[in-house]
């Protein structure tokens, strides 16, 4: 059982969770949110973004709109849709579950 | 100095070194073989290479110049492997097992830093492993046997491209070229990139400077005689050489070439095709495990080809001079077909005959039932100025040897073999065909009437009716001369 290998799952547990809760606030494009993430340390190579955008799209929980760059290619700006806002708040309720029962055994 | 190429990423073009293009491109290979077949897959291929674009823009403002494999290197360690990308816990490791073991495949290529005259003996003994000393014996070895070894390592050296870049060394040796092999044997790999470039450099200075101008119109000719030699004496009609010569007994041996030969013959030129087109088709990318066994199956057939025409070419080497064989003279024809199994022999025998009239003739009437019976005559127009008689003989066991046959011009008589059917080997079924130059005259003898066979004529006469008749040679046909 390697630290590593748990911290990465659990890492990976809550990516969808805090991609969904980013893209709520605004409307980001990946190299937006792969920076917020970076920051964040929840994602360690930029790949891993990309197939998780793409199934949440196919999901019906995330859409995207085409804007122009100034330099470069254009960039898809993801954003939730209404299936999206009610995923989010599934999760958020479970998520605050979590955490209390987390602090709370902590406090044991 | 560096090569450069241009490539267009999401719309975007870009200049970038050939090695990091390599690096690139293989990356770009494996997310593809990765997502492949996966919902979404192009999809997300795209926006990783829109990702890629942006990140090699940005490297651009900070430096013009073109994208080097340190760039490359640092965007693919950024976006990560596609092992890495997954989600699923439990599926992880089995796709990382399933990615562990496909290992890289190694491709061929000429190692001229490490080689003598192209690298090509370099380079395949490091992509097969195998000691160069023991190759360069080989292929000098190989010289020996009719030039072999040195057609072979021009053909090789044409085909087999030069390693140029560090990844097509890693290629060479079955090292993935993945940023991490990179920098891990990046040292090792530009110290035998160099290994000739400060001692060795005039030596092959020299060696191109003096060798390759004296060498290579040598080559040329050499390659041309083995491949182009058997070919030409395909063309040509009748082969065998004079044997022995006993008073007036001529000794020819005639050759036929077998279906065997001609498929041996042919895949000389068939099988260094068939590999240029598939080096072509594939790029050069030769599977270690799956396509190198072809190669090497290919190589040996070709080598035992070429073995083999060489065989017999020495056979059909030694065309028959038939002006040297007076008229008058018993000729014996013996059947050495290069492969020995083969019971139909076919001989052209063009007769010296200048006067105006000849007389065909056998020894004694042929009336026998079965010899009528597998004996055939006809009769046609020669293209030549000379009269051919053609031989079809079917063998039902044995081979036409010594003293099985015989001819006999004799002044202006023909004689027609009769003693063909004695004894072994048996014969089942003779086709003569007497070809006859235009304006020359022909007199049948009442002893063949019972083999001609379907003889065509101006006249329309039956066979049995053309004996005892002069019958001359229009250009339309045989036309009957009235006494």
């Amino acid at each position: 059982m390697k630290l590593d290998n748990t911290k990465a799952q659990m890492r990976k547990g809550i990516l969808e969770y805090c991609v969904l809760l980013l893209l709520s606030k605004r409307p980001l494009y990946a190299s937006e949110l792969i920076q917020e993430l970076k920051n964040a340390k929840l994602i360690i190579v930029e790949g891993t973004l990309y197939p998780l955008l793409t199934r949440l799209k196919n999901a019906g929980l995330l859409e995207y709109q085409w804007q122009e760059s100034q330099q470069g290619p254009p960039r898809k700006y993801y954003s939730l849709t209404a299936d999206g806002s009610q995923f989010l708040e599934g999760l958020e309720e479970s998520w605050t579950e979590l955490s209390s029962t987390v602090n709370n055994i902590k406090q044991l | 100095m560096k090569k450069t190429v241009f490539i267009n990423i999401a719309g975007t073009t870009f200049h970038i070194d050939e090695d990091a293009y390599e690096v690139m491109n293989n990356y770009l290979q494996k997310l593809n073989s990765h997502f492949n077949g996966q919902e979404g897959g192009v999809e997300i291929i795209k926006d990783i290479e829109g990702r890629i674009a942006e990140l090699f823009i940005e490297e651009r403002i900070k430096d013009d110049s073109s994208i080097n494999i340190d760039t490359a290197s640092r965007v693919i360690k950024q976006l990560g492997d596609p092992s890495l990308f997954d989600q699923d816990d439990e599926e992880d490791e089995q796709k990382q097992d399933k990615f562990a073991p496909q290992g890289p495949s190694r491709k061929l290529f000429r190692f001229p830093q490490k080689g003598v005259i192209g690298g090509v003996l370099s380079g395949l003994s490091v992509y097969a492993n195998i000691n160069i000393a023991f190759l360069r014996l080989l292929l000098i070895l190989s010289c020996f046997v009719g030039g072999l070894g040195i057609g072979l390592y021009i053909v090789l050296w044409i085909i087999i491209p030069k390693a140029r870049t560090r990844v097509n060394y890693m290629q060479m040796r079955g090292i993935a070229p993945t940023v991490d092999n990179i920098q891990k044997h990046s040292q090792e790999i530009d110290e035998e990139m160099m290994f000739r470039s400060s001692g060795g450099g005039c030596l092959k200075w020299l060696l191109g400077l003096l060798l390759l101008p004296l060498l290579l119109p040598f080559f040329v000719v050499l390659l041309v005689i083995i491949l182009i030699l058997p070919l030409v004496l395909l063309l040509t009609a009748t082969f065998g050489h004079i044997t022995s010569f006993h008073g007036n007994m001529f000794s020819i041996d005639t050759f036929e070439l077998s279906m065997l030969d001609s498929l041996i013959v042919s895949g000389l030129f068939v099988i260094p095709l068939i590999v240029i087109l598939i080096f072509k088709l594939k790029s050069i990318k030769w599977d270690l495990r799956t396509k190198r066994w072809v190669g090497i199956f290919l190589l040996i057939l070709w080598v035992g080809c070429i073995m083999n025409t060489v065989k017999v070419a020495k056979y059909y080497i030694h065309n028959i001079d038939f002006d040297k064989i007076p008229n008058g003279s018993w000729i014996k024809m013996n059947n050495n077909s290069a492969s020995n199994s083969n019971y139909n022999c076919t001989f052209y025998y063009p007769l010296k005959h200048q006067n105006d009239t000849l007389w065909i003739t056998a020894e004694e009437s042929i009336t026998d039932k079965e010899l009528i019976n597998i004996t055939k005559l006809n009769i046609k127009k020669s293209s030549s100025n000379n009269y051919q008689l053609k031989l079809k003989a079917s063998l039902s066991k044995g081979k036409l040897t010594d003293g099985s046959k015989y001819y006999k011009l004799e002044g202006d008589t023909l004689y027609l073999p009769v003693h063909l059917y004695e004894g072994v080997p048996k014969v089942v079924g003779l086709n003569m065909q007497l070809k006859v130059p235009t304006g020359r005259t022909i007199f049948l003898d009442k002893s063949i009437s019972n083999i001609l066979d379907d003889v065509k004529n101006l006249d329309n006469t039956w066979d049995y009716e053309m004996t005892d008749h002069f019958w001359k040679q229009l250009p339309k046909g045989l036309k009957k001369v009235s006494e």
